[in-house]
């Protein structure tokens, strides 16, 4: 599903280069729920930028679902995160003045569905994460933990290969947390890809497999016994 | 189609959103563009071809004919004796010609039980200035004989005296004497009015009654405009043979042989006036086209020119204000682009929303601009009175505007949208 | 002191919206400048001297609407009767016909030489274009024109008679001209008792702008002469000198006492002297206030531009601001660092300005006559550049002082 082999990432400044990621090798499944863990600092967010597409890679290769994004255009790379990714951010990124219903609506009117396949795919996503009922409520009006699962819809909604998520319990209270984990661990049973970076051990624990980055690479692979049913692949 | 209804959707979002914002930006772009269009109307009509479709073969005739060298003029003279004046309607070269003095009398129609008079502009001129000028007739014809108590009568005047409609055959009563009215014309705009494009009365109106030369000289209609005698001159008709030069002179010319043996006709008139010594200076007749002639008369208002300079700078401001505007309006957008693109449009698809956006901004800032610019044109002839009947806004303007008002919306966002668009994803969203 | 090299580098930062405030800017100044020139221009002509009173006169212009005003005897009988009407009226000091007013643009001249110059002598553009004033006795007088030297003219030096039978044969009028005219003509004796083209001198008058668009000495040129034009198709000019006060008391009365003397006349326009002056004036006030309006609204979108700019700097900065305000910056620190921003950027357009005002300058004079700019009025300008510009960054400066230390802490 997701292949990285010896991918590094720098950044230069005038003075100084940073490997932010050096020489990275990870293999994601179908059907895997990786956590990413490491310290602040240790490229984590630029393995899920570059994991994204949202940033380049200076070395290496890198193949999502079977797809190589080496010199992919804008265009290509564009297509490719809306149809094939779906992000999950720790602040929700939803637009305040949006409806629940349009923030969900927001990728797929970038891939062109129709307003009755779009409309579809919202109240299925919506359902999936039981806010059905609320489409036109605007953020603002809702709680953190719901807030994030609207964000989850709209991964959802486009129905990815892949959910990427960073720290999505950051800014939720414990109990928040662990709903909104419990949907993540839900959409994993019924055949999702998620990576998630997280600083939560326990959370980290709890899935079924274990990166650790530090400085740039992958020090670990200890995989731990998944909380939940074996792997399935997506129908 | 789908994607555009978004984008606009999308757009009216951000004004709503942004509203403080877009107005400022859409007022002073609006005013940018309103008053260079209230300018560029001015300056059109000053700048135009009244007569378009023979402009090259009209001819205004200045002769060199002043009988002595204390000629404080600049030669050839735009004005004519009587006795030139005759001399270059006896010629069957030009195609039609015509000669003319302006003047102006207080009118009434004769069977009207009210004893008050209009005031009238008048073209005492010749059967000749009809067909060479194009001037629309709605009823009847010229005069046909250069002695008739005959006029025809413009619109305006139609309108005072009969209350418009078909008026030839009526009777016009000035100074006590009756005139048949034998032609009206229709409304005649006429900018700038070339055949009196001197003395600053290029843009007035075109006139009320159009005379017969010979008739108004015997009923001594005044001369009103330029005119300079060596001797002095006790009336009108005494103008007929004395050194007074006040009669202007058209001639339309059809093909340089025309145009050629015409000069050669003035040149030749002016020699045996010479040879006769009845003037001691060169042969220099000119024969200046309808633009030339117009240009020579400096028809552009210098001022309007100097004005016209400094709204283009102005709408140079108006444009980097709307520039810095935006961009402090899409680093504000920051956030939202990055999301954006983070769940799959692409750098063009954010272009597009931009440039819809524009679009937009364009339309309500040409709607604004149109309505400014009339604002500004009524200013403009607050301040300059004599603009009253020279400018107005026509549609090829507003056409103009809507042109003026949308580009320089999608200048102004040009780089701040490029820049907008291409900015590294990764930092903008957490 | 500001930390000027970070304010410098920050600048530098935001190149693009510097630099297009710094155009602005620029612009800006450019055409406040030659503004505020053309303006001053146009004041300087409304308030020159004139070398008469204006103050105290008022102006009728009429056209006779009937026929038999063709008839030049009814003609002067009832412009007489017009005049003996308007002086009779309380508050006039006098009234008097004229063919033309001074405070004009070329009118009724012609040249002006002695009577035993050459035939042949070129004579000087300027004597040939001396306005011929025709007026009666009390012409020069009812204008507030002194006479230097000779006498006025009489009733008896009324050609006017003599002119409309025809007799112009050896007709001998009396003329007064202007002191400039008299030296023009006779640079090296008294014109007085002098025999002209036009007539004997017999008095000489003191200079007055009879054309005050000219510079040079034919801006006093003028004749004046005891005659009546009195052509029907001529506009006739009266002018009535009223005791200070009663300029709007009289200037009320004077169409409807002219049109009781005889009804067929259409009375033109009745106004005061000073508002010729300022209509003989107005291409320059209207091109003045049409400057003016663009200057304004060109400071217009300069503030909301220097705001605009300041609030950008301000939510761009939040968070350096919000570190500062940590390390112990007080809100007045603070302030200081967004204002010395715009000021900085002030200090720069007035040194670039310079460029522009002369450039619009040259530009403008290509096409009108525009004063060369002065260092006085070019700080003038920097100084209200400066003041709106403070202005302006005003609000965002003072937003600046609710962004908290603790914004420092967090992510943007």
């Amino acid at each position: 599903m997701l292949k990285m082999n010896n991918i590094s990432r720098i950044f230069r400044s005038e003075t100084i280069q940073t490997h932010a990621l050096r020489n990275f090798d990870l293999n994601v499944s179908a059907g895997e729920f990786v956590a990413v863990t490491g310290p602040s600092g240790s490229g984590k967010s630029t393995f899920l930028n570059v994991a994204g597409l949202l940033d380049g890679f200076d070395e290496g290769d890198y193949s999502l679902d079977g797809v190589s994004v080496k010199g992919l255009s804008d265009d290509e790379l564009s297509r490719l995160r809306n149809e094939k990714i779906g992000f999950i951010f720790q602040n929700y990124n939803l637009i305040p003045d949006f409806s629940i219903f349009d923030n969900v609506d927001m990728p797929l009117r970038y891939r062109g569905f129709n307003s009755k396949e779009r409309k579809r795919r919202i109240e299925h996503a919506l359902e999936q994460v039981g806010l059905a009922s609320r489409h036109n409520y605007l953020p603002s009006q809702l709680s953190g933990g719901q807030q994030q699962r609207v964000a989850i819809a709209r991964a959802l909604a486009g129905e990815p290969k892949i959910l990427l998520a960073d720290e999505p319990t950051g800014n939720l209270d414990s109990l928040m947390a662990r709903q909104v984990m419990e949907l993540l661990f839900s959409l994993n049973q019924q055949g999702s890809t998620i990576i998630m970076v997280t600083h939560d051990s326990d959370q980290a624990r709890a899935v079924n497999r274990n990166v650790q980055i530090i400085d740039g690479q992958i020090t670990d692979h200890s995989i731990y016994a998944p909380m939940s049913i074996p792997i399935q692949q997506p129908a | 189609m789908e994607m555009l209804i978004y984008y606009i959707k999308l757009s009216c979002r951000n004004f709503a959103r942004n509203s403080l914002f877009f107005t400022l930006m859409i007022t002073t772009l609006a005013v940018g563009v309103g008053v260079l269009l209230a300018n560029l109307s001015i300056l059109k009509s000053m700048a135009s071809d009244p007569i378009p479709e023979k402009s090259d073969r009209v001819f205004n005739v200045s002769l060199n004919t002043w009988p002595n060298k204390n000629t404080l003029h600049e030669q050839p003279l735009p004005i004519l004796r009587y006795q030139d004046a005759m001399h270059l309607l006896k010629s069957d070269i030009p195609t039609h010609s015509l000669v003319h003095y302006a003047s102006s009398v207080y009118a009434r129609d004769s069977e009207s039980n009210s004893l008050s008079r209009f005031s009238a502009s008048v073209r005492a001129t010749t059967q000749g200035f009809f067909p060479l000028t194009d001037a629309p007739f709605a009823y009847g014809t010229a005069w046909q004989q250069p002695n008739a108590l005959e006029l025809v009568i413009g619109d305006i005047l139609n309108q005072k005296l009969f209350g418009g409609g078909n008026s030839v055959g009526k009777n016009v009563e000035i100074d006590g004497k009756l005139f048949l009215v034998v032609g009206v014309l229709k409304p005649w705009k006429l900018k700038p009015k070339f055949y009196h494009a001197s003395n600053g009365r290029a843009f007035n109106l075109t006139d009320d009654i159009f005379a017969p030369l010979e008739v108004a000289l015997d009923s001594e209609w005044g001369i009103g405009a330029q005119q300079s005698s060596t001797v002095r001159i006790s009336s009108s008709s005494d103008t007929r043979n004395k050194n007074s030069y006040y009669l202007q002179a058209f001639v339309q010319l059809d093909n340089a042989q025309q145009k050629a043996s015409f000069q050669n006709y003035l040149d030749s008139y002016s020699q045996s006036l010479k040879d006769a010594g009845q003037h001691p200076l060169d042969i220099n007749n000119k024969l200046y086209d309808v633009n030339a002639w117009l240009k020579k008369n400096n028809v552009v208002d210098d001022r309007m020119l100097a004005f016209g300079l400094a709204t283009v700078l102005f709408l140079a401001v108006c444009i980097f204000n709307a520039s810095s505007l935006l961009i402090a309006r899409y680093h504000g957008a920051k956030f939202e682009t990055g999301l954006r693109r983070a769940v799959g449009a692409s750098r063009k698809d954010l272009f597009y929303q931009g440039v819809v956006e524009s679009l937009l901004i364009g339309i309500s800032c040409a709607l604004l601009a149109s309505v400014l610019s009339w604002i500004f044109l009524q200013l403009s002839i607050s301040f300059f009175p004599h603009l009253e009947d020279i400018a107005e806004i026509d549609n090829e303007l507003l056409l103009l505007g809507v042109v003026i008002s949308v580009s320089t919306v999608f200048f102004s966002a040009l780089y701040p949208l490029i820049r907008s668009c291409t900015t590294s994803l990764s930092a903008e969203i957490k | 002191m500001m930390n000027l090299k970070a304010l410098l580098k920050s600048m530098l930062l935001r190149k693009f919206a510097t630099a297009l405030l710094l155009v602005q800017l620029v612009l800006t100044l450019g055409l406040v400048v030659n503004t505020v020139l053309l303006t001053l221009d146009a004041r300087e002509k409304l308030n020159n001297p004139l070398g008469f009173d204006i103050d105290n006169l008022i102006v009728a212009e009429l056209l006779p609407t009937s026929g038999a005003y063709h008839d030049t005897s009814y003609y002067m009988s009832i412009t007489h009767q017009d005049i003996r009407k308007l002086t009779a009226l309380d508050g006039v000091i006098s009234a008097a016909y004229y063919n033309q007013l001074p405070i004009q643009r070329g009118g009724s001249n012609g040249n002006f030489q002695d009577i035993n110059s050459p035939e042949d002598k070129i004579i000087e553009r300027d004597l040939g274009m001396v306005p011929f004033f025709y007026s009666s006795e009390l012409g020069l007088s009812n204008l507030g024109v002194e006479l230097i030297a000779g006498r006025q003219l009489t009733v008896d030096d009324d050609v006017s008679e003599l002119v409309h039978k025809g007799q112009t044969e050896g007709l001998e009028q009396n003329i007064i001209i202007t002191e400039s005219l008299a030296k023009a003509v006779y640079p090296d004796k008294s014109a007085l008792g002098q025999l002209t083209n036009n007539g004997r001198i017999v008095g000489i008058a003191k200079d007055f702008a009879v054309s005050p668009s000219f510079t040079g000495r034919h801006r006093y040129f003028g004749v004046f002469g005891h005659f009546m034009f009195a052509r029907a198709s001529f506009t006739q000019s009266y002018v009535i000198q009223v005791e200070p006060g009663q300029m709007e008391n009289v200037r009320k009365q004077i169409s409807a006492t002219i049109l009781s003397v005889q009804p067929e006349r259409d009375v033109l326009d009745v106004y005061s002297m000073r508002e010729r002056l300022q209509q003989f004036y107005s291409e320059e006030t209207g091109l003045a206030s049409l400057f003016a309006m663009l200057c304004l609204l060109m400071i217009l979108v300069t503030v909301v531009s220097s705001f605009a700019h300041a609030h950008f700097y301000v939510s761009q900065q939040r968070k350096l601001i919000g570190i500062r305000r940590a390390l112990g910056a007080t809100k007045k620190d603070i302030m200081l660092y967004v204002f010395s921003e715009n000021w900085l950027m002030s200090l720069f357009a007035s040194l670039l300005g310079v460029a522009a005002v002369v450039g619009i300058n040259m530009a403008l004079s290509q096409v009108i006559a525009i004063d060369k700019p002065d260092s006085l009025l070019y700080l003038l300008a920097v100084a209200t550049i400066f003041i709106t510009g403070t202005l302006a960054t005003w609000l965002p400066a003072y937003k600046t002082t609710k962004i908290a230390p603790v914004t420092a802490t967090h992510t943007v």
